[in-house]
């Protein structure tokens, strides 16, 4: 059942580089409630979707659509303002903060105190400071990570960081939550969790998610919904079980030997 | 005017030589070792200080060569002592010791030396020499040709030389390059005693010309200036912005010096790196990536 | 990891997020600020050492939210300490402004000069934009030269707030210690607040800041701008109190001391400036003392009087930074740490 008014809308988006094409005319569209996912090779242009989606490249064509306005033209931090957050393949978080300030700075663009009121910190400033320092606490408390709270980030083993560069997306209150990887590197156990994680967010929160994975046991549990990239096209389209069974992809990656010229 | 724009421009490119030779040093001393020098304007002075104070005892060439030694032996001693124990440090702390290294041999310098302007005993042909008909000091020549000697020297031993081609390996990615065998210590210390000498050489080429005094410690600053000019990870870039620098401040600043307001030459650089950083935020030749700092 | 000290608990996040987080280092600041109250008491003739320091602390606390918190290396702060040292004296003297009135408007004078400078900061980054800050410093003392008509100094009124004069250094230092504590408190606070969250957050990563939502330039620019209102306070402060200023008191040595001090304090603790400035301002007094005390029993080293004291100052320096490079602020947290564990070793 397709939904009527999509939550984000990409049309045709073709983005290159100095000539080399790495988007070719992709469309994709996201429900409320839906987790989709994105897979392919590697270089397929994944990555590159999802930056045309958060602003960080300007593709040459197409429209980026989110709540039925256009932002293709929006510079990146308005369009987190806007309820897009994101994380990243090689986490991004800031290493030398504590895990409490990394996600203490999602908060940052939903607190109001202007710069005298933040410099003099009485009143209205600090109360807002405690009420926000409140909605960190219950996301630390459900990605379970309140024992390395005051830890720096640097410190920290690399699924743990996997999980607070989720909860700083996350404190922004997104309506949009763009996952890269979010597993890539993880143990068992952890890959287990973050699924949980995901799934509650999506049940509970409601929130729609696009997601890049290379692990395909996890997209096909988790996903509502696939989109197979190859050489920067959309090569299939649906749910996870055709997908699996669909020769494009078989192709994209096994690879056509059987055919084509000499295999690489 | 067409003269005054010609003779600027020979004098310019003859002090531009030499600023390019100082900001080679400086150059080279960033991109293996990823420190800002502040003492290099030091390094500068204690060339042209420590040649003409052996020039009283011993023939000029002995004592250039003398210098030069003696900058070397410098480099190597910065190195060890003071740079060594602060590799993988923040990179504004190594700055402030940087700055704080100069303190201590311009202290020393003065000390020794006294504040006072000290010229070199007249070793080149006095008069003036013309070359295309425009009036030059001999100085100037001499310079310029050093310093062209200088740079292709320095470029052939980076091209073909062992350790030349280490250096540039560790300036690529210092990382990757130490785990190929290439040795960082020998790498930094090598650094350092080359940016030494090619301070000292720029300041005995200063010194012949204009005389040795702690003003001179500015070329430092302008050798800064003329490196980002060009792109801070490009060594051809940061000789093109020395001569660059030499001929605008000559040229530009000769004339409104003289025609408009006085005292403009000498910051006639950083107005035009001002205005190139704002159409170009990475120097002319410098590429594109983000400085972490 | 963050050591808390035992037997020390906090049941709200208002004493989690607290400054002086435990009793013993509130009594501590408590001791600092009755002892700088009564420092005309005991400071004697170094009351002008103290002032000194508390100007330039001030100035200091602005450059550390630019460098140290936002990343941004200026070597043009001092221009901004001397637009704020000329607008003031052209506010007072010219225009007749009254000391509590010139002081406010030459910070949002200078706040406005730095929000300038802090435009092409979006693209001009790292050292291109060190150099570009330099060229700034140049064109001021430039500017400031041929505005003033020359090398000549120019004469500021003394304060006057209410019908009283402040005339003697000891007068001058109550001013300066309401400036500087509340300039301090402020960079403390807005640290702690989401302005420093957001500063911090460009500094490390701009992208990953970019995707919290942040406007680099908007967050780049004010830090400019702040810090510009900070060295403007240092150069009302400083004008006032030397009553005679001239160009060369702001210029490009003036604005590298500025980071050596931020520096040898401590680029990202609050308390890193007025550390810096102390640490900086003492040294060299003490110097100043110690050299001619040497000389005395030393008469051979007279021609080096001078040399030497720039000499032990660079090798202080120099020392202190191998030493630790996270400055004197690292220095003290080392030290606290192990009071906090104190028997034990950790």
């Amino acid at each position: 059942m397709r939904p009527v008014e999509p939550v984000l809308s990409v049309d045709d988006l073709r983005l290159s580089f100095q000539g080399i094409q790495a988007i070719a005319g992709v469309s994709l569209t996201l429900a409320s409630r839906e987790i989709l996912g994105i897979i392919g090779p590697n270089g397929a242009g994944k990555t590159s979707v999802l930056n045309c989606i958060n602003g960080f490249y300007r593709p040459q064509r197409g429209r980026v659509v989110f709540g039925g306005r256009d932002i293709t033209r929006l510079p990146p931090h308005r369009r987190a303002a806007l309820g897009i957050a994101r994380t990243f393949q090689n986490i991004a978080l800031y290493p030398g903060m504590s895990v409490l300030n990394n996600i203490m700075t999602g908060r940052v663009i939903r607190m109001r105190s202007g710069v005298l009121a933040c410099g003099v910190y009485a009143g209205h400033a600090s109360r807002e400071h405690v009420a926000h320092r409140q909605v960190v606490e219950e996301i630390i408390d459900f990605l379970e990570i309140e024992d390395v709270r005051r830890h720096l980030v640097a410190d920290l083993p690399y699924g743990i960081q996997k999980k607070v560069e989720l909860g700083r997306a996350l404190a922004m209150d997104p309506q949009v939550l763009i996952l890269d990887e979010p597993m890539a590197g993880m143990s068992a156990d952890e890959k287990a969790d973050m699924a949980r994680y995901i799934l509650e967010l999506k049940d509970v929160r409601s929130l729609p998610m696009i997601l890049i994975e290379h692990d395909m046991g996890v997209v096909m549990d988790l996903c509502d919904r696939l989109i197979v990239m190859d050489y920067g096209k959309k090569i299939a389209e649906g749910p996870p079980g055709a997908i699996q069974r669909h020769p494009e992809v078989i192709r994209a990656y096994i690879g056509e030997a059987a055919e084509g010229p000499a295999a690489h | 005017m067409s003269e005054f724009l010609l003779s600027g421009l020979l004098n310019g490119l003859a002090v531009g030589s030499i600023y390019a030779l100082i900001a080679l040093g400086f150059a080279l001393l960033y991109k293996s070792t990823k420190i800002l020098n502040l003492a290099h304007g030091e390094l500068v002075l204690f060339g042209g200080y420590l040649a003409i104070a052996l020039t009283r005892a011993v023939p000029f060439p002995v004592a250039v060569v003398l210098t030069l030694l003696a900058a070397a032996v410098l480099g190597f001693t910065v190195e060890r002592v003071i740079m060594r124990p602060l590799f993988g440090q923040p990179l504004l702390s190594v700055i402030i010791v940087t700055l704080a290294l100069g303190y201590v041999v311009r202290g020393l310098m003065v000390g020794i030396w006294g504040g006072s302007t000290r010229n070199f005993p007249q070793v080149l042909p006095g008069g003036i020499v013309r070359v295309a008909g425009i009036p030059i000091q001999p100085a100037g020549v001499y310079s310029a040709v050093t310093a062209a000697c200088l740079l292709l020297g320095f470029w052939l031993f980076f091209r073909y030389s062992l350790v030349g081609i280490a250096m540039r390996a560790a300036a690529n990615d210092q990382l990757t390059a130490s785990t190929l065998g290439v040795s960082l210590r020998r790498v930094f210390a090598y650094a350092w005693a080359f940016a030494s000498i090619a301070g000292a050489v720029g300041g005995i080429l200063l010194g012949l010309w204009l005389g040795v005094n702690f003003a001179l410690g500015f070329v430092g600053l302008k050798a800064l200036a003329a490196v980002i000019l060009g792109g801070l990870d490009s060594i051809p870039g940061a000789i093109l912005g020395g001569v660059t620098i030499g001929i605008i401040e000559t040229i530009a600043g000769g004339y409104i010096d003289a025609n408009i307001i006085y005292g403009f030459k000498d910051i006639t650089a950083f107005v035009v790196i001002l205005l190139v950083l704002l159409v170009r935020p990475y120097g002319l030749f410098g590429t594109e990536h983000v400085e972490r700092l | 990891m963050s050591v808390r000290p035992a037997g020390d608990f906090k049941t709200s996040y208002v004493q989690d997020m607290a400054i002086l987080d435990t009793r013993l280092y509130r009594l501590g600041f408590a001791m600092l600020v009755a002892g700088l109250l009564l420092a005309p008491w005991w400071a004697g003739r170094f009351i002008f050492l103290l002032n000194t320091i508390g100007i330039y602390a001030v100035g200091a606390c602005g450059l550390g939210l630019l460098t140290g918190f936002t990343g941004q290396i200026s070597l043009g702060h001092a221009a901004f300490m001397a637009i704020g040292a000329y607008s003031s004296a052209f506010l007072s003297q010219a225009l007749r402004f009254p000391f509590l009135i010139a002081l406010p408007v030459t910070s949002l004078i200078t706040f406005l000069f730095g929000v300038v400078v802090g435009l092409p900061s979006l693209r001009i980054k790292g050292l291109y934009l060190a150099i570009a800050t330099l060229a700034f410093q140049f064109l001021t003392e430039y500017a400031l030269i041929h505005a003033t008509g020359g090398i000549g100094s120019t004469t500021v009124p003394p304060i006057v707030i209410g019908g009283w004069t402040v005339r003697t250094d000891r007068q001058f230092y109550y001013i300066v210690l309401v400036v500087w504590l509340a300039a301090g408190a402020f960079a403390a606070n807005l640290v702690r607040s989401r302005i420093g969250l957001a500063f911090m957050a460009v500094r490390d990563r701009d992208y990953a800041a970019q995707v919290l939502g942040l406007d680099l330039l908007y967050y780049k620019a004010l830090a400019f701008g702040i810090a510009a209102g900070y060295a403007g306070i240092a150069g009302s402060l400083w004008a006032h109190y030397n009553r005679l200023i001239t160009t060369e008191q702001f210029n490009i040595g003036a604005s590298i001391d500025y980071v050596a001090m931020i520096v040898i304090g401590g680029l990202t603790s609050a308390w890193g400036p007025h550390l810096g400035s102390a640490f900086v301002w003492s040294l060299s007094q003490g110097l100043q003392i110690f050299t001619p005390a040497v000389l005395a029993v030393f008469p051979a080293f007279g021609k080096i009087a001078t040399p030497l004291r720039e000499i032990v100052f660079g090798v202080t320096l120099i020392a202190l930074l191998i030493w630790e490079p996270g400055g004197l602020a690292m220095l003290l947290r080392k030290l606290k740490r192990k009071l906090d564990l104190w028997p034990f070793a950790y």
